[in-house]
């Protein structure tokens, strides 16, 4: 008789999604499906308000990346204020990176120290109760200590900058609300009430010694553990740098060969959304490409795959320490994602540094002024990936349509692989489903940090259960984890 | 009338001269009753009482290190159980629970994380409110309001 299994909802993942596994009369894997089942309708709360509200009507999407919906409707709301990117005084663009390196380097240390160590000190086969943050805590504290420390240095950076760490307020439609003070700068610079950023980098740079070393040792899972080829999106600079905040979006294949270089706001030329009967997450491609091949990863994996190099030294030398282990071809592993998370951090830290020395976030020169537009689309690369947002507004400047991609739905159908991958290698034709294998399929898609509250507007609260059912929907066995 | 008052409300002491109190306000005003942790914190700013406060979404790893820094800490947060009188205080102890969102740590997991990393727990109490409704975008519930009014009347009091 054939089975359904269904993992619910997945543990450590920001929001809730269910898993769904067939399995036909033969316990081999038929199909399997990470789909969602709630859905908020923020785009539809937004339509009718003003649209200089967005930046901070956004936030509430979820308290886990606000900043980088802020910055995202932000630089669209500066489009229908009559703004492009390059019309920005220099401190208020600089402003803003620093808010936004500071957003991505604090989110990168949450999950890679509290969210998805558990997988990688623990390995594969831990029981459960092992895969928690206290655990980890147990084990290592002082990674567990720096890990606070440097989601605390990110978040202090916002705090200074927007008033307080979750839906504080920094970007106005062109510009900024508030500079840096010069003892702000100074307590980044000289670790006043939190470590130096010179700390931070060299902290990093422990920590990316760390993951090379426990690569080598561990080389066998992580190369292997839901490897399969896609696409990759991401933002580049004008050079082809790695970029974060503005620049063209550029895809590859997963041979490498370029499927997409477009200035970012032409998305809506280029990408199409297909919806599915069993999620409420939609499934963004390449209109190109079609629904089959269009589809890409977006994130740190990605983001490693589609720059030529990254602009700050000692990121640029990790990076190409990781692309020479696939021989400059596109890095296809999963679970290599969290070491491109490290390499990111080093990123963002570096930058911080940078901005920091620079006199100009000191300056008082925060805003422009334009001729409002019809819409605007603001595109910048969030923790967990490309993140679109796309607003229309009628004569009154109150919005009409809104439109957006977070980056959890481009990795949708990323995470369905993952889960089909695990499905066909560790679930197949085996009789007895286990808690461990239960949770691999959990740790591919944790490797994308899914932010599913904020991908799917849920939030709420849904019981943790397994449930076997066979192809007439009959329930076979249930299984409940608390 | 006779009023009563639970063993937690007898035990229940603030000293702001004698010790550094924080309140943790947890939840989100865009969401109706869900808002009444930093509505909270708006009554204690508006009115100058002598604790320091934090407004959060939820509990977050970098918590446990902000909470060594205090002697007492409140939390208080919406409930969508219909407490008896609107509102219920009771004592946080460290508990290694079995919190498998860890975006969202618990009072307790959160007191067992400090204890963990720095080795050091506040005495911690959790003010629980109840809420009735929690839509988007929506105004908070005149019976959360009633409700939010009433816990932070006892919370006032206490401080003389």
């Amino acid at each position: 008789m054939g089975q359904k299994i269904i993992i619910d909802p997945v543990t450590r993942v920001e929001g809730h999604g269910k898993v769904t596994i067939l399995l036909d009369d033969q316990h081999r894997v038929e199909d399997a499906f990470f789909h969602i089942v709630e859905f908020r309708g923020f785009e539809r709360f937004v339509q009718g308000r003003p649209y200089w509200e967005a930046p901070v009507l956004v936030q509430r999407l979820c308290g886990i990346c606000p900043v980088s919906h802020h910055l995202a409707a932000a630089k669209a709301i500066d489009q229908i204020a009559g703004l492009d990117p390059k019309d920005l005084t220099p401190t208020a663009t600089k402003l803003r990176r620093l808010l936004h390196y500071g957003q991505i380097l604090q989110s990168h240390a949450l999950h890679f120290f509290y969210l998805a160590s558990p997988d990688l000190l623990f390995g594969l086969d831990a029981e459960a109760s092992k895969r928690n943050v206290v655990e980890v805590a147990i084990a290592n504290k002082e990674l567990a200590r720096k890990g606070i420390q440097m989601r605390q240095f990110g978040q202090e950076i916002i705090k200074a900058l927007a008033g307080k760490r979750i839906h504080g307020i920094m970007a106005l439609p062109g510009g900024a609300h508030k500079t840096l003070k010069s003892e702000e700068r100074d307590a980044f610079l000289l670790g006043k009430g939190v470590p130096s950023i010179n700390t931070i980098i060299s902290w990093l740079g422990e920590v990316l010694e760390f993951i090379k070393g426990y690569h080598e040792t561990n080389a066998s899972w992580l190369d292997y553990f839901a490897n399969y080829p896609s696409g990759h999106l991401g933002m580049v600079n004008a050079n082809g740098a790695m970029e974060l905040y503005d620049g063209p979006l550029r895809a590859i294949d997963a041979q490498g060969k370029e499927t997409l270089h477009i200035p970012a706001t032409d998305y809506v030329n280029h990408f199409a959304e297909e919806v599915k009967p069993w999620s409420y997450l939609k499934f963004p491609y390449l209109k190109a490409l079609g629904r089959e091949n269009g589809w890409n990863r977006v994130g740190p994996l990605a983001r490693m795959n589609v720059s030529k190099f990254i602009t700050t030294p000692l990121a640029d030398t990790e990076r190409k320490l990781f692309q020479e282990y696939t021989d400059g071809k596109p890095n296809n592993m999963t679970m290599h994602t969290h070491w491109a998370r490290l390499i990111e951090m080093l990123h963002c830290a570096e930058v911080i540094r940078d901005l920091l020395l620079d006199d100009a976030i000191l300056g008082d020169d925060l805003r422009r002024e334009g001729i409002q537009r019809q819409a605007g689309i603001g595109v910048i690369e969030a923790p967990r990936g490309t993140l679109i947002h796309h607003y229309e507004v009628d004569d009154k400047g109150m919005i009409t349509r809104c439109n957006l991609i977070v980056s959890t739905t481009h990795n949708n159908e990323p995470m369905n692989r993952a889960v089909k991958w695990v499905a066909e290698n560790v679930l197949d034709n085996r009789f007895e489903i286990t808690e461990q294998m239960l949770n691999q399929v959990e740790i591919a898609i944790r490797a994308y940090d899914p932010c599913l509250s904020c991908a799917t507007h849920a939030l709420g609260k849904m019981p943790l259960y397994v449930e076997l059912q066979d192809r007439r929907g009959n329930i076979i066995q249930t299984r409940t984890r608390s | 009338m006779l009023s009563y008052k639970t063993v937690e409300e007898i035990l229940f002491k603030l000293e702001p001269d004698r010790e550094r109190i924080l309140v943790i306000g947890i939840g989100n005003s865009a969401r109706q009753d869900d808002g009444v942790g930093w509505k909270f914190l708006e009554l204690i700013d508006a009115l100058g009482l002598p604790l320091e406060y934090r407004e959060v979404y939820q509990l977050q790893i970098e918590d446990a290190s902000l909470i060594t820094g205090f002697d007492k800490i409140i939390f208080v947060d919406s409930h969508v159980d219909q407490i008896k009188g609107g509102y219920q205080l009771e004592p946080v102890f460290p508990l290694e629970d079995a919190t498998w969102t860890t975006h969202t740590l618990s009072p307790a997991g959160l007191m067992h994380l400090a204890e963990q990393l720095f080795d050091h727990t506040p005495e911690a109490w959790l003010l629980a409110i109840t809420g009735y409704r929690w839509d988007l975008g929506e105004p908070m519930t005149a019976d959360a309001k009633a409700n939010l009014f009433e816990a932070f009347e006892f919370l006032r009091v206490q401080l003389g």
